[in-house]
């Protein structure tokens, strides 16, 4: 896909182990910063980017791309099933 | 009449929130929404995209929740449908087609409508607003055949607006009221940025314009502006702003100014009534005044707060606000408390000459707020500064540098002061019994006076001191029956004061044995009349859960000293998590 960024999440316990940020989506709505903090930010073109994979547990993570107003946020399972969106 | 536990008039970001955080802290209560959409959950904010709208992006993306979720969550949703009336004392919602629901808590997240121009001829055909699917839909055909388009307004949807008929191909004009763009809340060289941007991507702008008339027959042709000229369009995009119709709350005794009025807490005027999202005028305790906000992730934070406050929670909303919004290669963002203000000062970052500005606004030798012009890297820095009431004095040069790294003024949670532990306010109140309880209590006391000493005030507890406050309380215990209207009264005020209510013992939790007389034969009842006479008492004894609404019970008479215990424990745990 054209404009999406990957990051590795490496936390033991969780069922999650990609956050793709799909960048031609986001709209920098923040409203993930806002569930999940310490996880995300917003660069310079108000973008999110994902600065601590690890930050936050699975429910959690669920939560705040499920707060996204356009789906920008995709997670990937360990097992590399897509977690959301379903 | 049905009635529903929870009901949420609008079908949003704002009422969809306190849905979910509702159903997740209580499963099975009754929970309705009323939305004037015909659609299931959607994203407005998708509304706001080029990508979208040229079909870059899936139609389909829109929608964010289907029938399902409604079903799945056991949500009634009623779609397509207007709340028209409230009785605020009969706790009852009419809708336009006369259906009256019941309801014990209500939310309104009703959202704001576009602002109708009220100019000769905006009705005509080609005069699109942006606010919802419908017009989102509307505005989709009409970019397929228009060939000249205008945006009217000078703030986000005319922004995002002109850059999306620009894509589709439009010759694309913006009329703005102001000398220079977002006048309201950007000085001039932010607003000469924008400008800039618009003339780069060839977006005619006209400034210190007002249009007269919208000319056209059935389709608009054409705007005359009040300095008399005259500008073909075959569409108009009109972003003027945005109202919410208040008329029906307003006769329900419902207070409103702007917006719907409400406290920290979200909560309006009228019992059991909560507000959120674009519709809530409330007081931003971190800005210390009344603000009324449009904002995805603003109305995303009040429903969660009113959905948890609805479920008998009592959580301060506290959320620094903010706004971004890019077009045409530009970002702009806005952090905090922005409005202009002669007691306002400004710190600059960077300049628009190299394309990155940004403008910290101080107050009170505090930052409350900032605009990033391509800088919205600093968002999340600037709010924590906010919120950490970050004093400024010696730190000008630092802010005003544009590579100085404002993160290394921000208080990292290891090394911030720990807050000093606020102890937990108890009242203890006897009404008609034994007081066995408080003896209990006192008994208990014996053993734990030492730890309870660190975490508890009693404030009220008459058989520990004279001098007993009754202001608020954080929990309030309650033993005995209600016998009287005072008591009734008392406990009813003692409700009002209190976080958390305890019912300790037989009588406050069954209204036994003083409530025997309940079912005394008629001349029984008549042997003790004399008795009711003299001591003003209720014709009927009651529970306390009768007159008011018991978070926790502990039965027996007395009381269990470890039943006691263990409910304390739970309750502190509850009150001060972090202990």
């Amino acid at each position: 896909m054209a404009n999406r960024k990957e990051y590795v999440r490496n936390q033991a316990d969780s069922k999650i182990g990609k956050i793709i940020i799909d960048r031609d989506l986001c709209i920098g709505a923040s409203s993930c910063i806002a569930v999940a903090a310490g996880m995300y930010e917003l660069d310079g073109e108000s973008k999110v980017v994902v600065t601590a994979p690890d930050a936050v547990d699975d429910a959690t993570l669920i939560m705040s791309a499920e707060s996204c107003p356009t789906k920008a946020i995709i997670l990937i399972g360990k097992d590399g099933t897509q977690v959301f969106p379903k | 009449m049905e009635k529903f536990k929870y009901l949420i008039v609008g079908g949003g970001v704002a009422g969809i929130t306190a849905a979910e955080f509702i159903r997740l802290n209580d499963l099975e209560g009754s929970i309705a929404m009323i939305s004037d959409e015909p659609y299931p959950f959607y994203s407005r904010l998708l509304l706001s995209k080029p990508g979208f709208f040229l079909g870059k992006i899936p139609f389909d993306s829109i929608w964010l929740k289907n029938e399902a979720w409604y079903q799945e969550k056991k949500i009634t949703y009623l779609k397509g449908r207007k709340a028209v009336k409230l009785d605020a004392g009969a706790k009852i919602i009419t809708l336009d087609d006369g259906q009256q629901l019941g309801y014990e808590k209500l939310l309104l997240a009703l959202g704001t409508e576009s602002r109708p121009w009220n100019v000769p001829g905006s009705d005509r055909k080609g005069v699109y607003y942006l606010r919802d699917l419908d017009e989102g839909k509307q505005v989709m055909e009409g970019i397929k055949t228009a060939k000249k388009g205008i945006t009217i307004g000078g703030a986000f949807v005319s922004f995002e607006m002109a850059e999306l008929l620009k894509l589709a191909g439009l010759d694309t004009t913006i009329i703005i009221r102001g000398p220079y763009y977002w006048q309201s809340l950007l000085d001039e060289a932010s607003g000469k940025m924008i400008e800039d941007a618009l003339v780069k991507h060839e977006i005619r702008m006209i400034k210190n314009a007002e249009v007269q008339e919208v000319l056209g027959g059935d389709q608009v042709t054409g705007v005359v502006l009040k300095d008399g000229a005259k500008l073909d369009c075959d569409m108009v995009i009109c972003g003027i702003g945005t109202l919410t119709y208040m008329d029906w709350l307003k006769e329900a005794g419902l207070k409103t100014n702007r917006g719907i009025l409400a406290n920290e807490y979200l909560e309006t005027n009228l019992p059991d009534i909560w507000v959120a999202g674009d519709a809530a005028e409330f007081n931003d305790i971190v800005v210390g005044a009344t603000v009324q906000l449009g904002n995805w992730a603003n109305a995303r934070e009040h429903g969660r707060v009113c959905g948890l406050n609805m479920v008998g929670k009592h959580e301060q909303f506290r959320f620094v606000s903010f706004y971004t919004t890019q077009a045409l290669g530009l970002s702009v963002t806005f952090v905090g408390d922005v409005r202009p203000g002669p007691e306002k000062s400004v710190i600059t970052r960077g300049s628009p000459e190299v394309n990155s500005y940004g403008r910290i606004l101080i107050a009170g030798g505090k930052i409350i707020g900032a605009t990033l012009m391509n800088r919205t890297q600093e968002l999340n820095t600037i709010s924590k500064l906010i919120e950490q009431g970050f004093l400024v004095a010696g730190h000008e040069a630092e802010l005003g540098d544009s590579n100085f790294d404002l993160k290394t003024l921000v208080v990292l949670p290891s090394k911030k002061e720990e807050a000093p532990f606020e102890k937990i306010k108890v009242g203890w109140f006897s009404f008609s019994c034994c007081e066995d309880n408080t003896v209990v209590m006192t008994e208990v006391m014996n053993d734990h006076w030492q730890e309870w000493k660190k975490i508890f005030d009693f404030r009220h507890a008459r058989v520990l001191k004279t001098n007993n406050i009754f202001d608020e309380f954080d929990v309030s215990f309650i033993e005995g029956a209600v016998a009287s209207p005072g008591h009734e009264e008392t406990i009813k005020q003692i409700r009002e004061k209190s976080k958390k209510i305890v019912a300790v013992g037989a009588c406050a939790i069954t209204g036994l044995p003083a409530g025997q007389r309940n079912n005394f034969t008629d001349d029984q009842k008549a042997s003790i009349d004399f008795l009711i006479t003299k001591f003003g008492a209720l014709p009927k004894v009651k529970t306390v859960a009768e007159v008011i609404k018991v978070d926790v019970e502990i039965p027996g008479c007395p009381m269990d000293p470890k039943v006691f215990l263990e409910k304390v424990t739970a309750l502190v745990k509850e009150l001060r998590p972090n202990l």
